[in-house]
């Protein structure tokens, strides 16, 4: 059955925020967040989209968030300082910090560059391909792989864990100015 | 294993429960927004109606509104016998408005370059006039077929019949996401008294690539099906020193394409029958038509390029269901030892091994998808420096008052990544008559009048997406 859009809306707003809010924190922080989900929100609902129902009204809303939040980045040149530092080791944790709490699992994903960031939650939050993930952030497989690969390297060592991806596992891009 | 994964999902349960009353997403501020959208939507809709009813007269239509539920073939192969290899004319008027000035000249095709050549002019000649027996109409969406499974995100459309069967267009209704150009045909499938046949193998030819891995459950496999109003030439060259891959999908959206280089036969729709467009689809951009290619037309896709003065074109086949598939440039010049220079001096060699295939598109980062073409030649700012492959002279700027050629250099050094990652990043010249003393810019004249812009790759701008 398809839902016209304002009962979904309200649906959404008053069902699914907190998962909406959760996702976009863990995509792009806290700042971000608010603004990104209402953007998301009124971007998916302007368009003549038809629901069958709320898990899928969701998901849209999610990639939404997704490709609206990579798009900033693009002209970002904050962004690219933040890649620079982190290519360079500058953003590394310290082993001797890691805390294992709610806060570490924020401080770990804050210390990612925001497009590696994206990838890592696309990939292990959200479980998509690396297809998926490459064509929802914009960006070719290859890097999707080097950015997963590389997140996860920093996660693992920030938290203790041992998570590996063997669809993405390759060279780390810090080693890559040694060929 | 997944400990990190388990952890992620964790603090995103524990998260959303803390946030589930949170104040900040404010649903009044998003219906009224919405709203609005929505009312300017519907009037954009209304005036698009009128330019889709001209678009569908000439038999090219694209969906720009709503369908009717009247099922009207839209086009059906011709009975004639004759078959036209002249490309109509590269600057006729497109359907939608543009302020921006086209880069492609006045027709001055060469009529003695023909449009196709070796093994093309027969599939050419079958395109214009098929003999597997298909028409094709306006897309109206129908129920899931018998006995396929339904599935979450697609839809089916009836473009057409073959004999007793309607041929039926499965869509995606994933948007953006998924696909990188509209909603995709993920499967053609064929529906008559028998049951659902997928057709795996669009192409006529033989060697050409079938249907990958999207399999429609409950449909059987057709591989004996194939369609000569959707087997399209290899390449199509309208005028001389201008050639168009009609063969080859765009390489900067066939990553995306559910069905692959089968996708040849299928692309993708703008808008679906309800009105719900794409927003990965450009709508700001000028299509052109360059040559009718039986019930297909190849089209030219004109923006303002990015860089002032430069015009960006793309290539696509308007497709008979009423998709677009993207194919790629294939302009004769481009490649390695695409430019013979006049001294000699190959400056395309480069020892540190980064994109040593002689010429790229200065307004792509990676994947070479379109063209970028000099909008206001200006001959007093070149000089001859060279011959390319296809014959044609090649120019280089005369000087640096060359303020186009300063203007790509600055745009390619800007865009470059920098330092940042790794120095490979760097981009390679630090003032623009470095890049002007390395031959790094030229140009060469259509056979259509028309001035494309190459690049020597090592100049081009290096991204990290792009490695």
């Amino acid at each position: 059955m398809t839902v016209t859009w304002e009962p979904m809306l309200h649906e959404l707003a008053s069902q699914r925020m907190g998962r909406l809010l959760a996702f976009a924190t863990m995509l792009a922080g806290p700042s971000l967040a608010d603004d990104l989900v209402q953007d998301a929100v009124v971007a998916v609902f302007s368009r003549n989209r038809r629901f069958d129902s709320l898990p899928q009204a969701e998901q849209y809303v999610r990639r939404a968030i997704a490709t609206r939040y990579i798009d900033s980045l693009r002209k970002d040149k904050a962004d690219r300082e933040r890649m620079r530092r982190y290519a360079a080791g500058e953003l590394l944790p310290d082993p001797t910090d890691r805390v294992a709490s709610a806060d570490a699992v924020d401080d770990a994903l804050a210390q990612l560059p925001p497009r590696v960031r994206a990838c890592v939650v696309l990939r292990h939050l959200e479980d998509l391909s690396v297809r998926e993930t490459a064509h929802t952030l914009g960006l070719s497989e290859g890097a999707v792989k080097r950015y997963v690969s590389d997140g996860l390297r920093t996660m693992n060592a920030y938290l203790g864990t041992e998570l590996r991806d063997v669809e993405t596992e390759t060279a780390p891009m810090t080693e890559r100015g040694a060929r | 294993m997944s400990e990190l994964r388990d952890i992620l999902h964790q603090r995103h349960h524990e998260m959303a429960a803390s946030l589930r009353d949170a104040p900040e997403f404010d649903e009044a501020a998003a219906t009224r927004a919405v709203r609005t959208h929505r009312r300017g939507r519907v009037v954009v809709m209304s005036s698009s109606s009128l330019a889709a009813a001209a678009v569908i007269a000439s038999g090219t239509w694209l969906l720009l509104a709503p369908a009717d539920p009247v099922v009207a073939p839209a086009w059906t192969p011709s009975p004639s016998p004759s078959v036209s290899v002249s490309p109509t004319s590269p600057a006729s008027p497109a359907p939608e408005p543009s302020a921006s000035p086209s880069g492609t000249a006045e027709s001055e095709a060469d009529p003695s370059v023909p449009l196709v050549t070796g093994d093309d002019v027969a599939v050419l000649e079958r395109l214009m006039n098929p003999t597997t027996g298909e028409t094709w109409h306006e897309p109206v969406e129908v129920d899931v077929p018998a006995g396929v499974e339904a599935t979450d995100h697609r839809i089916y459309l009836e473009v057409g019949a073959r004999a007793d069967a309607a041929i039926v267009a499965a869509v995606t209704t994933y948007d953006s996401f998924y696909t990188t150009e509209g909603f995709q045909v993920v499967a053609l499938l064929e529906v008559d008294g028998s049951g659902t046949r997928q057709i795996v193998c669009p192409s006529t030819r033989a060697d050409d690539m079938c249907v990958g891995d999207t399999e429609i459950a409950g449909a059987a496999e057709d591989r004996e099906t194939h369609y000569d109003s959707l087997t399209y030439p290899r390449s199509v060259t309208p005028a001389a020193a201008w050639t168009i891959a009609t063969g080859t999908l765009d390489p900067s959206t066939h990553g995306g394409t559910a069905l692959g280089w089968a996708s040849l036969a299928a692309g993708a729709y703008a808008v679906l029958p309800d009105g719900t467009a794409s927003t990965s689809v450009r709508t700001d951009q000028t299509r052109t038509e360059i040559a009718e290619l039986g019930g297909s037309t190849l089209v030219a896709l004109e923006t303002p390029g990015e860089v002032e003065g430069t015009v960006e074109v793309h290539y696509a086949i308007d497709t008979p269901l009423g998709t677009r598939v993207q194919v790629g440039p294939a302009t004769a010049g481009y490649g390695a030892g695409a430019v013979t220079w006049t001294d000699g001096v190959d400056t395309f060699a480069h020892p540190d091994g980064w994109g040593v295939d002689g010429v790229a598109r200065p307004n792509e980062p990676c994947w070479g998808g379109h063209e970028m073409l000099d909008a206001a030649h200006d001959a007093s700012r070149w000089t001859l420096a060279g011959e390319s492959s296809a014959g044609t002279d090649v120019y280089v700027p005369a000087d640096s008052s060359n303020e186009l050629a300063r203007r790509i250099f600055e745009f390619e050094r800007d865009r470059s990544y920098g330092e940042l990652v790794d120095p490979i990043y760097v981009y390679p010249y630090e003032t623009f008559q470095e890049f002007l003393d390395t031959r790094s810019l030229f140009t060469w004249q259509r056979g259509d009048g028309a001035w494309v812009l190459g690049i020597d790759s090592f100049a081009g701008m290096r991204y990290y997406e792009c490695v």
